[in-house]
């Protein structure tokens, strides 16, 4: 418990110092919730094939 | 030099936010795979950015979508393996493929960026997919992954 405590204090405290960062791990905290792992792949296939896209869309520009 | 140490919190973040999540290493590994593409689509958002406001020239922006390429279709040829429930070391020689597309991304897109702004940009980004690739790489090299029904 103890060691918890000193976890979310330091988490408090660089939310505090680096409010970007934070958000940014936060969205991928608030991202994740309630999936399953199959949920997340199946998003991130999605997402691969829109990267690659967009890189060919880049390439011929 | 605020940008390298951003990327280095969100890394540390992260790690203190996962690192109590009480999944298996399949899940953990399928958690490194999802931050890794927030990473990738991240970096290819603020080349693209780079690109159209001058600071990257055409020749640049090539190299770099065609890197970026590259790991993108490393990083769906993971995914596929995690989906299909792949044995731990295809797995493993999956993430280390991408590791290898990331460094050429950097080796030959990244650092060839002239404008040292947007390397710098750039280099942060790809500094942290590393860590994350690291992170994974630790993960599956001390456990036995059991690629099924990890929620």
């Amino acid at each position: 418990m103890a060691s918890a405590a000193r976890a979310i204090a330091i988490i408090g405290e660089i939310a505090q110092l680096e409010p970007i960062a934070f958000g940014l791990v936060m969205s991928l905290v608030n991202g994740l919730k309630g999936k399953s792992d199959a949920d997340i792949l199946a998003g991130d296939a999605g997402e691969w094939t829109d990267i690659i896209a967009k890189a060919h869309a880049e390439a011929s520009k | 030099m605020k940008t390298k140490h951003t990327a280095l919190v969100v890394v540390l973040l992260s790690s203190l936010f996962f690192a109590g999540c009480p999944g298996t290493a399949y899940h953990k590994a399928v958690i490194a795979e999802h931050d890794f593409s927030v990473t990738v689509a991240a970096f290819q958002q603020a080349e693209i950015v780079e690109f159209q406001s001058g600071r990257i020239d055409s020749a640049e922006h090539l190299k770099l979508e065609a890197g970026i390429e590259k790991v993108a279709l490393a990083g769906q040829t993971l995914t596929s393996s995690l989906q299909s429930g792949a044995a731990n070391t295809t797995v493993q020689q999956n993430f280390n493929t991408l590791s290898a597309a990331v460094t050429d991304l950097m080796n030959s897109g990244v650092l060839g960026v002239k404008n040292p702004t947007s390397q710098q940009l750039l280099k942060v980004s790809i500094q942290t997919a590393q860590a994350i690739l690291a992170n994974v790489s630790t993960l599956l090299a001390n456990q036995t992954t059991t690629t099924t029904g990890g929620k």
